[in-house]
This record gives C-alpha cells, structure tokens and sequence, in this order.
C-alpha cells in the first residue's frame, strides 16, 4: 500500500468515527444460486440503537450481518453506514467492531494484544494503545489477564476477550453474531448484562443476531424478526410480544395458544367473538388465561390434562369442550387449589388480551 | 489381564520393532570397528571411519551438496504447499478434491517413474546434471507431505481468524500474515523438516540426473558398489542419529499443530 492511500483510509476511518451512525438495508436480497437467503430486506437501524435480527436458522440474519461486515456481498440492494454506501469497501474500510460467534481470539497472541489489534492496525500511538487496552480490560472486568494467552481462559473470559477487542477502536457500529450461544446458561445470562451495560455506556449502535427469542427481548430496543430471508415484524420486545403481526411471530416470540377463527368455532366457545375481519386466529399467551373460582358464572370449562411445576409458576394443558388445546401459565401466588389431571376447571379471559392475527 | 492374544500382540510388535531396528543395530556397532573392511561385529574398535567420512573432501562435498539441495527443495515445497492448503479452502468441492489428488500424486507414484520424467524433460531442455533440476523434482517429491500435514492443522483453526482480522482493519495480506500463518507455524515448520528428509534420503531421482556430481545416496550407492569399508556404516549411524532427532521434533510440532486450536 502507498503511503497516499494510506493516508486516505486513516482519513476515512476518522470521518467514521464520530460518535454513533445508522445502518440503513436499501432492498437488499442475497442469492446463492437459486437460493434467496436474503429477499429485498429493508432495516433502519438508528444511531446508537441496539436491534437484534432474530430469526430461525435459514432465515437470512446472518447473511445480512456478513454483508455489513463486508464478508459477502449483496446481489442487488445496498447497506449504508452513516451516509456512506459501503457495497464496495472491503472489511478493513467500514470501521465496525464484531463479536464472532466462535471468539475468533487470535490463539498466539496474548489478551492484551488481542485488544490491541485493531488499534495497532489503526497506527494508534503505543502508550495511546496500552492506556485504551487497559481501560477496555477493566471495562470487561478483566484487568489482571493481559498477559494470559486465550488458551489459558474459561468460555466467558474469552467472551468478555472478544468484547473488550470488538469495541477497544469505539467503533460507531458494533456487530455480534451469536455471540453468546456458545455459553452456558448462567453465564449468557451474566454476560447479557454485561452487553446492556456496555451498551449504555459506549452508545455504539448494535446489531446482534441471535436464534434465541429470550435473548433478543432482554437485550433489544427492537427486535427485527426474520423468516425466509424476509423481515417479518420490526417492533420493540413488548409491542412484539404483546402484538405480534402473524402466527409465525406470535409463535416464535415466547409461547401462545393459537385459536384458530374459522375452523370449528373455537374462538366463539371461549367467549373470544370480536374478531377483527380479516383476521384468521387469535393469539392467546398462556399467562392471560385465568382461573376462576366454579360458583362463579360466566367464561368456560377445560379439562386438566397436565400439570407441570415450573418453579415461579405452574403450567396447565388444558382441553376444552370444543375439542380445543390451550395452554395455560398461571403465577403460583394463587389462591385457588391445585386442581387434579382430568378434574375440570372454569377459565376465562379478557378478550383485549387476545391478538387477531391476519396471517 | 494377560489372555494369550495379548501376548500374542506383544511378541509380533516386539517382533516387529526388532525387525526394523535390526540394520540399524547391526550398522551401529559396524561404524566403531577398527577393521579395514566391513564386517560383522567388528574384531577391534575406534573412531577411524568417522576420522574418514568428516575428512574426505569427497564424502563432504556430497554431504554439503545433499544439505544444500535438501534445504531449497524444502522451502520450495514448504512454500508452494502452504500456499496451496490456503488455497484449496477457498475452492468448491469438486476442483478441490481434484487439485489435491494432483498435488498428493507424487507421493503414490513410484520416485523411479518421476525420476524417469524428469530425466527426459531435463534432455530436452538440456538441463541433467544440474543442481537445480534435482531441486524441483526434489520439491514435487515433497509437496504431498507438506500439503497433509500443513493441510491437517489448518482443518484445525478457525476460519473467523483471517475475517476478524479483516474486520480490526488488516488488509487481506496483512490478515493472511497476522492471523491465519502464525497458528499454521508450528505445522509449517514440521513439514518442512518431512520434506527435507524426503530430498536427503532420495537415492533414484538424484541417481538419473546427478551423474557427475554426487549427492550424498548417491555418493554411498556408488562406494558400495566398488569397494565396501565401515566410512558408510559411520554415515548411516551419524545421520540415524540425526534424523531421528529431527523427525522427533517435527513429530512433536505435527502433533501440536493439529491439536493446539481444537480446545479454543
């Protein structure tokens, strides 16, 4: 490389670096072959928000993080950062962090020059470069491991590694890919806060992409839903889980009883029959159905066909005269008693807690 | 617990170990006889023909010529090799499996046919009896080892290394350098080693093309087949000894570099 050009990117980097900047999907689609993994997506991501493609596996968000990241090119459509069309700018050029999915630590170097990587290949002075490493090490609570080599850590100091490497430069966008699938239970959950908390800290708009619809509504400011290479629903956590657009949404966001609208009546048996037209089930999340004490009149009967210990709460499975199958989560702080498998029980529900679905 | 098929496996691995030590305990001894001809075991002792082999202005210049052919063909190799590993992962499937039988070919086919080839190529360019041509046809004999074995540690590191690096802000040679060759080096340098065991132990391609000036096999071929005293017994034990403490060491470095990223 010419020291001109070099001169040029160093600039360009610089005019990116300003603070926090938008992602915008322009019609983005991505073929292999005759494979659509990604369909004329569009995305408006805000400077410094946290949004999350969350989709099955095949759904194309991994795809449309590659293409931010540079790693694969659009077939048609184009991704902005900031104002800059960065179709044609290779990795090295879009001064974006990531969390890969693997830690991708390089293994013969030590944590701290890990860290200190993208700020060597940005020419950073080297007492700028320790003073900035150490401070992203105590960030990520890892002050007294420079000198360990990645092979020598547990699965979440790695982890927090990675972290500590992807937002070291501040870079304005911060992409994550699966980045905490790797970790047991415990230790995503700690780490998720760790996420937040970095978040609120630094600004950096992020994108994170994960399969796990939990993970996505404790982290996101907007959850972007995908499915077949297409977005499904763009909405915050709550709007999503309380409103959810299609079955395949109110499905894959937390659980739900579907009640089919057309089909057997169902709907109408469980005094749910102000559907919306047009609209062709309604979802019912398990925690919105309620027990009532039997000299009470009014809502309907199911029978108990399961009940299951869940910690906080109790799960019922339930079968309604209409041949229905609901499934019901109820707080354990409850008055009533347990019912028995098999023993009948009067429920009912408020018909605004049931979402029209119309897909 | 001792079942007799055990024991049975005991004694044949015994049997076999014996089997492939056995000339070199017989040569080892031969190379510290005092005797003028070679004969087992020795009637007197002594350094004698060791004296002989580190004097002889001929035994060394074949020794010089065969490290320095050796070493060349080795990098050539080791170089070509390596970038062909990287190479081969970024074709499909179908041009992979291809390439790579091309590429393994010259460890399957006999070194006589190859050196046959060679032969008449160097004719027709007018290049036999050269340093050179030996070193080429050396480097293709040992190309199969270091695709394997460079090949083997690269299954065993991450492919998000080079795009991480590319993500940080490495142009894709910068990448190439900082993050996909130094997890390989371990593994490089193994099969470098290999392929220079291949070069300086091969006899039949170096017998065409080498005839007027001796490669260290051929310089040893040559002497047994005139006049056979105990200098090539001290040879073979001094490069026994030698090869066995390389190999080892490659041994050890092939081992870590298949093993080393697998817990990361």
């Amino acid at each position: 490389m010419t020291s001109m050009s070099l001169m040029t990117v160093t600039s360009e980097i610089g005019a990116m670096t300003q603070g926090r900047a938008p992602i915008r999907f322009q019609n983005v689609s991505r073929a292999f072959g005759s494979v659509v993994a990604l369909d004329d997506f569009c995305l408006d991501v805000k400077a410094g928000e946290f949004v999350t493609l969350l989709g099955p596996s095949g759904s194309g968000k991994t795809t449309a993080l590659n293409i931010v990241a540079g790693f694969d090119r659009a077939t048609s459509g184009e991704v902005f950062i900031g104002e800059r069309a960065v179709g044609a700018l290779p990795p090295e050029r879009r001064n974006v962090g990531m969390v890969f999915q693997s830690f991708a630590l390089f293994p013969h170097m030590s944590v701290f020059e890990n860290v200190a990587f993208p700020l060597r290949m940005r020419k950073v002075a080297a007492y700028e470069v320790r003073a900035r490493v150490e401070r992203t090490l105590e960030m990520v609570q890892l002050g007294g491991y420079a000198g360990r080599r990645p092979g020598a850590l547990s699965g979440g100091q790695r982890q927090r590694v990675a972290l500590a490497r992807a937002v070291v430069a501040e870079p304005p966008v911060l992409l994550m890919d699966e980045s905490l699938s790797a970790l047991d239970l415990k230790l995503r959950e700690d780490l998720q806060e760790e996420v937040r908390r970095l978040h609120r800290t630094l600004g950096t708009t992020i994108i994170f992409v994960t399969h796990d619809q939990g993970e996505a509504l404790v982290l996101s400011d907007r959850i972007a839903l995908m499915n077949h290479g297409r977005l499904c629903q763009l909405d915050t956590p709550t709007t999503l889980y309380d409103r959810p657009a299609s079955r395949f949404v109110a499905d894959f966001i937390g659980r739900t009883n579907i009640v089919p609208i057309d089909a057997g009546d169902h709907a109408a048996a469980i005094g749910l029959s102000n559907a919306p037209d047009g609209a062709v089930a309604l979802s019912l999340r398990p925690e919105k159905l309620r027990r009532q004490p039997p000299a009470f009149g009014g809502g309907f009967e199911a029978i108990v066909q399961d009940v299951t210990f869940k910690g906080a709460a109790t799960e019922f499975r339930l079968q309604t005269a209409s041949g229905l199958s609901l499934r019901m989560s109820e707080a354990r702080a409850t008055a009533l008693a347990l019912p028995e498998i098999g023993q009948t029980v009067r429920l009912n529900v408020v018909p605004e807690d049931a979402t029209p679905l119309y897909e | 617990m001792r079942s007799p098929t055990r024991i049975l496996a005991g004694l044949l691995f015994a049997l076999a170990v014996l089997f492939l030590f056995f000339p070199i305990l017989i040569v080892a001894p031969m190379s510290f006889s005092g005797d003028r001809f070679l004969g087992f075991p020795p009637r007197s002792w002594g350094l004698t023909w060791y004296q002989t082999y580190f004097s002889d202005p001929g035994w060394l210049a074949a020794t010089w010529r065969s490290l320095r052919i050796a070493s060349l063909a080795s990098l050539i190799a080791t170089l070509v090799g390596t970038a062909s590993v990287v190479g081969l992962a970024r074709l499909s499937g179908r041009w992979r499996a291809g390439v790579t039988g091309m590429l393994l070919a010259p460890a399957i086919v006999p070194n006589v046919i190859i050196a046959l080839g060679v032969f008449m190529l160097a004719l027709r360019f007018g290049t036999t009896d050269s340093e050179v041509t030996l070193i080429l046809a050396h480097s293709a004999i040992g190309l199969p080892f270091v695709v394997m074995i460079v090949g083997a540690a690269y299954r065993q590191t991450d492919p998000m290394l080079e795009k991480a690096a590319r993500v940080f802000g490495a142009g894709p040679l910068r990448a190439f350098w900082t993050a996909t060759v130094p997890p390989l080096a371990p593994g490089i340098l193994a099969a470098f080693i290999f392929a220079f065991f291949v070069s300086f132990d091969e006899l039949v391609i170096a017998l065409f093309l080498m005839g007027g000036s001796e490669t260290l096999p051929v310089r040893i071929w040559n002497d047994l087949r005139f006049e056979i005293n105990p200098t090539i017994a001290a040879i073979s034990t001094f490069f026994v000894v030698v090869t066995v403490l390389a190999m080892t060491l490659a041994e050890v470095l092939r081992i870590r570099a298949t093993r080393r990223q697998g817990s990361n």
